[in-house]
């Protein structure tokens, strides 16, 4: 196994602030997404789902393209901040905080430049989704914000995701790490109280080998200590399934007191990787975990939502009214 | 059930033909038959203490092995412990090469006695091993504790056991640190020190 192994200098030591690790890292939106893009074009290369990898390329190319000319956003008031400092809550609330209605418009940009650069089946269906109402961007907004898969559009969730992640990002990346602080559970974003998607063991800047959640919705990273469960930090029974023979830079991170896993990945092994997009590539594993030892998934990515394995859960109940979110207008 | 709650489904192969990657129109029939290809390994990584020296650096110690299958996990790789707030991370150069010494041929790892006028080695159990050393600080002490001194013309007891030393173990915690100074200073033993002031 190689090891990275970072030399500090004698000054470094005695000003005491040597293997000092900051506690979040925000996404860099000028490149944050087309780095993605790329990551997803590599790993597309001779794979089993690798249409599918080009198609969320090609959301992560938009994505990139709308950070680049992003209109003002409202960002919440300093009052707003405080108050969530002093009740240790994250400012940037996802299933609470009201959304700017120019997310819709964000919306729509990506989605006609998605339409040209996809195959005819995902174009009429990008191009449909453009002309839906902001109502129903809300409404699918809102469940996707609070874990509810009834009623909730598979096919349109990745691109409803992937708006919503570029408006996150960007209050979150405007804000900067001095608005947010650690809140008492380790397991949800800092920023926008979401579930992570992965963790990932970092090798970059600062960090030499710590841990870091990646949130699925605003990019953002905190760090969170390692073999210990991402779900119900326990420290207890915490052992890594990988594939046998493929690479070691992701396992499944399982848990025998909650019995979840969620994905790790070692950036020491693969230096660009990208825990959405290395995610996806690799569902092998997710399949594995899952049915061969009933581990339940928790990590949450928005662009692979899951289907039903029984057939309660049909378009009969697919109308309910979402409480929790307040879409202004 | 309440179904406004209900969390995302779980991954399998059925949860998969409801996907967004099915929906989206692509299929992830070709991922599920690779999936039926591949073996998974069962890793662990635990946190330990590396033996060296006074710092004891946290180490994180990775080991392969299936324990339900009651196969013997061996350790493949050792680093030190990014999250240990003594180390953060890093490791000496001695510390990085721990595994040489724990997969060494010549690692000791169980009690061995020479006996005087012997020159081999010869294996015994820990009851045996314990009894020995037992034995011999029982004599040792006997025969050279210091029980008073004449000082001023007088005799004053001292209960000195000079003639033996006790070394600590850096790994200790406080709680046998404190146990393993009661227990010598009981004895009269002087001559007491360890690894982590060292």
């Amino acid at each position: 196994m190689t090891e990275v192994h970072r030399l500090l200098q004698a000054e470094q030591i005695a000003a005491g602030r040597a293997g000092e690790v900051p506690f979040l890292r925000l996404p860099n939106t000028s490149v944050h997404f087309g780095r993605r893009a790329s990551r997803l074009r590599q790993l597309a290369q001779s794979h089993p789902l690798g249409d599918y990898l080009q198609f969320v390329a090609v959301i992560a190319d938009a994505q990139q393209a709308s950070m680049a000319n992003m209109p003002p956003l409202t960002l919440p008031s300093p009052a707003h901040l405080a108050r969530a400092r002093e009740h240790r809550m994250p400012p940037l609330v996802a299933f609470s905080h009201r959304r700017d209605p120019m997310w819709c418009d964000l919306l729509r940009r990506m989605l006609r430049r998605i339409a040209d650069d996809v195959g005819a089946d995902q174009r009429q269906l990008v191009v449909r989704l453009e002309g839906m109402r902001d109502e129903y961007f809300e409404a699918q907004a809102s469940k996707l914000l609070a874990g509810i898969t009834v009623g909730l559009d598979p096919a349109h969730a990745p691109l409803i995701g992937a708006a919503l992640q570029v408006y996150w990002a960007h209050m979150v990346a405007a804000l900067g790490t001095q608005s947010f602080h650690p809140l008492e559970v380790g397991t949800l974003c800092p920023c926008c109280g979401s579930r992570p998607t992965a963790s990932v063991v970092r090798v970059e800047g600062d960090a030499s080998g710590q841990r870091y959640l990646h949130c699925a919705l605003c990019e953002a990273e905190w760090n969170y200590v390692r073999i210990k469960c991402t779900n119900c930090e326990t420290t207890k029974g915490i052992h890594y399934y990988g594939i046998e023979g493929a690479s070691d830079a992701v396992k499944a991170e399982c848990c025998d007191e909650c019995g979840a896993y969620r994905k790790i990945f070692y950036q020491d092994k693969e230096p660009n990787l990208d825990p959405i997009a290395d995610d996806l590539a690799s569902l092998a594993l997710d399949i594995l975990v899952a049915e061969e030892h009933g581990k339940r998934l928790v990590g949450v990515n928005f662009m692979l939502i899951h289907g039903s394995d029984d057939s309660d859960d049909g378009p009969a109940h697919a109308i309910v009214s979402v409480s929790g979110a307040a879409p202004p207008g | 059930m309440d179904m406004n709650r209900r969390q995302f489904f779980k991954v399998c192969s059925a949860g998969l033909a409801g996907s967004s990657i099915a929906a989206l129109g692509f299929t992830p029939k070709p991922v599920l038959a690779e999936a039926r290809n591949f073996k998974l390994a069962r890793t662990t990584e635990t946190r330990s203490t590396c033996p060296y020296c006074s710092v004891s650096c946290g180490l994180i110690m990775y080991s392969l092995g299936d324990k339900a299958k009651n196969v013997k996990s061996t350790i493949i790789h050792v680093e030190g412990d990014p999250d240990h707030p003594v180390n953060r991370g890093t490791l000496c150069p001695k510390g990085a090469g721990v595994m040489d010494m724990i997969q060494s041929p010549n690692r000791v790892k169980y009690p061995e006695v020479r006996e005087p006028g012997s020159a081999e080695w010869k294996r015994i159990s820990w009851d045996e091993a314990l009894t020995r050393i037992a034995k011999h600080v029982k004599a040792d002490r006997d025969a050279n504790l210091v029980k008073s001194i004449e000082k001023d013309g007088k005799q004053i007891t001292v209960n000195r056991w000079n003639s033996t030393a006790l070394l600590v173990s850096s790994a200790s915690s406080n709680e046998s640190g404190y146990l393993s100074v009661k227990v010598a200073r009981g004895l009269g033993m002087v001559a007491l020190d360890t690894q982590a002031r060292i």
